[in-house]
């Protein structure tokens, strides 16, 4: 998946109380890149994110994917491409905590009307691939930090997307486990071809990427490329 | 059933407050049954009262209080009967004795207990006729002087059958049928000879009513006006005017058994936007995170809506049986009859249509209150809980 954003801007509030979390923000992802995005705290990284996962309207400025401008797609085409072509990892992991980890990673699938016996095998295997075979029937809470953080990376991946975009996926992990989970994004770039883009503070997520971009107060600049 | 699992699930989560919104709801539609079935019961008692003596003039003494027909107390001498034969345009007359058992002091109580009811033997086809008792029973006889007819609530209280005697009043007599109708009224009468009734309550050559039946082609209205002014002491009821007497009392029962109703059903619709929108705010993160997956708003949306929707089905069937046991509590507690009487006949206080009828309203409350946490739910956009939280 090919994404490209044109001076895209994103403000919030109005009046003297306007902040613009987003500035003119120039980005072109190819097709099965790693991208690193950096920046400290209210930088703008998650704002970026949301733009580019269509989980947000840009005030100004345009988010192609694959050549189509889908800023100002209706709803329920953003959520279509969110379904099926895009795979979403958060910081504070966002399981649904009242459905066991089997349950989780088939939930996108079910959404997407896929046969339960195709959910089911697809998250064991998804499953199995982050390790956690032997955690189908745990609750989120019964686990650690790091296996709810391979369950969201599981639960991303169930509708085969063409995307993942990971929101600092490390930030609430040690660093034996936050290894562990840069190695799993990295395979999912690597082995599957995928497009992945990564908000991060973390030096080993860097070293992987192909590009790394750095934003501060919202502005977007490119830092290294490999 | 995944969907619905998922409803169970979250609202086990939040246990004691799901509990509680549950035995709210099931209190307020207690509360409905228990009031609506008692007025019904109320209303239908007295609007039954009216099905008896159609198309004939009720006459009674002067400045009696009347319930669709039935006099309470009041005493006409029994040569009443004679002079309104006399008056022209009727057809026969039929003297009686009715006696609802009031004691002094108890006249404004919500339900009579028993009620007594004598009339010439030859006339019982005006009340019951013998279709209407249990296997085994007859009419009184000509020229039996204790027979009488007993309903089968009475009967079945004080285990009473054809055959019995009983003592009424100091008077041992002999119960000849028991009548076995669905009526309320004659489930708790006791129906026996004019002369008979007249000697148990002491009214002697005297009666408290007396029922006028027109000659074809002469109206109640207009026979109603002659027996007036032929009889002075008297007033005769026709059948409108019987039930103008008693429509403002059954009307001013039932507009507040329906205020209260509307204002129980409000209370519902609120609690569960209230817990709902409760719920709501608490799992916005769950919400967003199905939004950003990529689940529809209508999902979102109908989850909402299951979850309130479970509330209002377990809420309200939890108090129609609550209110339908209460409605039989409040049975027995107006009239003495024992609790296990009536519970034997709840179907007939509570009728499953009217149980079916306050939960279909109770639950179609709680989906009408998960409206708004269900809309608000829907429109939880990650982006925004994302924001709020770094």
């Amino acid at each position: 998946m090919r994404i490209v954003t044109a001076d895209l801007t994103r403000l919030y509030g109005v009046g003297q109380s306007q902040m613009t979390a987003v500035n003119k923000a120039n980005l072109r992802v190819e097709n099965g890149e790693f991208i690193a995005i950096m920046g400290p705290s209210g930088s703008g990284k998650t704002t970026l994110l949301n733009l580019m996962g269509l989980n947000d309207y840009p005030t100004s400025g345009k988010i192609f994917v694959d050549d189509e401008d889908v800023s100002l797609l209706s709803g329920n085409k953003r959520r279509k491409i969110r379904l099926f072509r895009m795979g979403f990892v958060f910081q504070t992991f966002n399981l649904l905590p009242t459905l066991s980890v089997l349950e989780n990673v088939e939930l996108p699938m079910a959404l997407a009307g896929r046969p339960q016996s195709e959910q089911r095998k697809r998250a064991i295997a998804l499953l199995e691939t982050v390790g956690l075979r032997n955690r189908l029937h745990s609750r989120p809470k019964e686990m650690s930090t790091g296996e709810v953080q391979r369950v969201a990376i599981a639960r991303a991946l169930a509708n085969d997307p063409e995307a993942v975009i990971a929101d600092e996926p490390t930030g609430e992990l040690d660093s034996k486990t936050a290894k562990e989970v840069s190695t799993l994004l990295f395979d999912v770039n690597q082995k599957d071809k995928r497009t992945v883009i990564v908000a991060t503070h973390d030096e080993k997520i860097v070293n992987m990427a192909d590009r790394v971009y750095s934003i501060q107060e919202g502005t977007l600049a490119a830092r290294k490329q490999r | 059933m995944r969907i619905i699992a998922m409803c169970i699930r979250n609202l086990t989560r939040r246990r004691l407050r799901t509990y509680l919104s549950i035995f709210g709801i099931a209190a307020a539609v207690c509360i409905a049954v228990a009031v609506g079935a008692t007025t019904t019961r109320y209303s239908t008692i007295m609007i039954e009262m009216n099905t008896f003596f159609r198309g004939q003039v009720v006459v009674v003494a002067k400045n009696v209080l009347v319930i669709q027909g039935f006099p309470l107390g009041g005493v006409l001498p029994q040569s009443v009967t004679e002079e309104v034969a006399q008056v022209d345009g009727v057809e026969k007359v039929v003297p009686l004795l009715f006696n609802l058992g009031f004691k002094p002091g108890e006249a404004s109580g919500l339900l009579p207990i028993n009620a007594t009811i004598g009339l010439p033997v030859e006339e019982f086809s005006m009340i019951v006729d013998s279709s209407a008792l249990r296997p085994g029973g007859r009419l009184p006889l000509d020229n039996s002087d204790d027979d009488v007819l007993v309903g089968s609530s009475i009967a079945d209280q004080y285990a009473v059958s054809t055959g019995s005697n009983i003592n009424l009043h100091g008077r041992n007599v002999t119960v000849c049928g028991i009548i076995d109708v669905p009526s309320p009224l004659l489930e708790r009468s006791v129906i026996m000879s004019l002369k008979l009734a007249q000697v148990i309550f002491d009214y002697p050559m005297q009666t408290n009513m007396a029922i006028v039946e027109p000659k074809p082609g002469v109206t109640e209205e207009e026979l109603g006006y002659r027996i007036e002014k032929r009889v002075n002491y008297v007033t005769a009821l026709t059948e409108n005017e019987r039930n103008d007497l008693t429509k403002p009392i059954i009307e001013v029962v039932e507009s507040w058994n329906m205020t209260l109703q509307v204002v129980l059903l409000f209370l519902m619709i609120v609690l569960v936007i209230v817990v709902g929108m409760m719920n709501v705010s608490e799992r916005r993160k769950d919400f967003a995170t199905l939004n950003a997956i990529g689940a529809p708003s209508i999902h979102v949306f109908g989850v909402v809506i299951l979850e309130s929707s479970i509330i209002g089905i377990l809420g309200s069937a939890l108090g129609v049986a609550l209110g339908s046991l209460t409605s039989v509590v409040l049975a027995g507690f107006w009239t003495t009859i024992p609790y296990s009487q009536f519970i034997s006949d709840i179907l007939g206080i509570v009728p499953p249509i009217y149980m079916a009828r306050v939960f279909l309203i109770g639950v179609g409350a709680c989906c009408f209150g998960g409206l708004l946490p269900a809309v608000s739910a829907a429109r939880v956009r990650i982006a925004e809980v994302l924001r709020g939280e770094y």
